[in-house]
Order: C-alpha cells, then structure tokens, then sequence
C-alpha cells in the first residue's frame, strides 16, 4: 500500500468515527507498509561469505529455506553465515548460495536467529579502514623522509 | 482446532493460506475463514501476527505458523490489538471476553 493510499483510509476512518471496522484495517495497512528499515546485503558480500564442504556436514542436513538435504544437490554450492554463537548452540547456519542469496539481498539477518550479518561486514570494513590508516600513517611517514631525501639530492 | 486451554477449545477453524510468487522470501498471506472472537483478529479474517509481517523468515514453514497461530490463540497480544474494542474487554474484564470468544466458538466453529 502507498502512502497516498493510507492516508486516504486514514481520512476515511475519521470520517467512520471509533469503533469501526475501518480502524482495523488502517492498523493493518500500517503494519505492512515497508519501511525498510533493514536493508539487503551487496554482491561482494556473498562472494565472501565462506564457503561449506558437503562432505564435512551429515548425510542427512538440509538447506533451512529448501528443506532440500545438501548431498542430494548435484551441484551444491553452500555457504555459511557468520552468525554470533549465541548461548551456547554450536549449531552453524548452512544454506544453499541459490537460497539465501535472494534474501540476503533484501533482508541482513540470518533466517535461523536473526543475527545481522551486516554487523559482521561492518566491524570488518571498521576494521579495515582503520588498519588501512595505520599503515597509511605509518608509510607516510616514510614517503615524507624520502621527499626530504630527495630535495636534498636536487639541492645539495 | 481451538487449543484445549483457551476459550476456543472444540472449534473448528478454518485458515485460508494463499502463497505470493517469492515465497518463501515473503511470508503467506494466511486468514480465518471461519469467525472468531480475538483481540488479534479482526472481522475479515486478518490476522495480526509479526511472523507474517515485518519478523518472517524463510527458514518458517508453514507447520511453525499454524503453531504460532495456535499459540496466540492461547495467549492474545492485546498490547498489539487488531480490534481495540476487544483488546480493551480482554484487559478490563477477561471473564467477559472468555464467554464472549466460548459463545463465538460455540456458534461459529462447531
């Protein structure tokens, strides 16, 4: 529903007064408008989500979302979510690529327990970017001796 | 069939369950067709349940969703109500909305 369409039934409930039927359904509208508060992962994301060997897992696991068993896919491509272990459950979070790539791109957390994977990505860049910079200041340092180096090599 | 421990105990109720084209990526759109008195329900079937809304996940079959259904029919959330006006009976007077949900049953569902 769009936000032109609530509002139209937003009017007509004022009109219908309390306790009618249309009160409910504008609490139902309002509860599927999609205000996109989560927003999906990218590509590069899924190309480094880690992958699973189907020969280290049962015989007998299945995709969550499929309900397919992993050893029954021909050409199994399977991926692990870099779930937070939480209270104490070693249960790791496998599913296919083909699975829980449409979703990821619409939604970050995992189908099992809700972790945000994002929060993983985004520690991860933090990370990143603040290692980029240490070593960026540190390199710099050397960049500047070697200029001064060579200013004295033009000048000396 | 309406849990023993609710005042929905020997009804009947029919769901009706229709799957979009990118489930399990979006939840089913599931209703009662058969009606029912509960703060959580309104008079179109509707139901107001976050697992079917903003909380599903595709890793939910459709078993798991008749079991939360159940689950709510036993214990309504009237702090997120569908219909105010039997939210506001089951805060204030429960004994009246226990008769009122057994008598809607009765009529109803059996």
């Amino acid at each position: 529903m769009s936000g032109r369409e609530l509002f139209e039934l937003a009017l007509e409930m004022l009109d219908a007064g309390e306790g009618s039927l249309t009160i409910s359904e504008f609490l139902l509208a309002l509860s599927e408008v999609n205000f996109k508060t989560q927003e999906g992962v990218d590509d590069e994301f899924l190309d480094n989500l880690e992958r699973v060997d189907v020969a280290s897992l049962p015989e007998l696991a299945e995709c969550p979302i499929c309900t397919n068993k992993f050893s029954e896919n021909e050409y199994p491509l399977l991926v692990k979510l870099p779930c937070r272990v939480q209270n104490g459950s070693k249960k790791e979070h496998i599913y296919d690529m083909d699975c829980i790539a449409p979703w990821l791109k619409l939604h970050s957390t995992c189908p099992m327990c809700r972790f945000n994977v994002k929060d993983v990505a985004l520690t991860r860049k933090k990370r990143l970017d603040e290692e980029t910079r240490l070593a960026r200041e540190a390199l710099g340092d050397e960049d500047d001796a070697d200029e001064e180096e060579e200013g004295w090599d033009l000048y000396g | 069939m309406g849990p023993a421990d609710s005042p929905y105990a020997g009804g009947v109720f029919f769901l009706s369950i229709h799957f979009p084209t990118d489930y399990p990526f979006k939840p089913p759109k599931i209703n009662f067709t058969t009606k029912i008195y509960h703060p959580n329900i309104n008079g179109t079937g509707s139901i107001c349940l976050d697992i079917l809304k903003d909380q599903w996940s595709p890793a939910l079959t459709i078993s798991k969703v008749l079991l939360s259904i159940c689950s709510l029919l036993t214990d309504a959330n009237p702090d997120d109500p569908l219909v105010p006006e039997i939210a506001h009976v089951y805060k204030l007077d429960r004994p009246k909305y226990e008769a009122t949900a057994r008598e809607w049953t009765k009529k109803y569902a059996v």
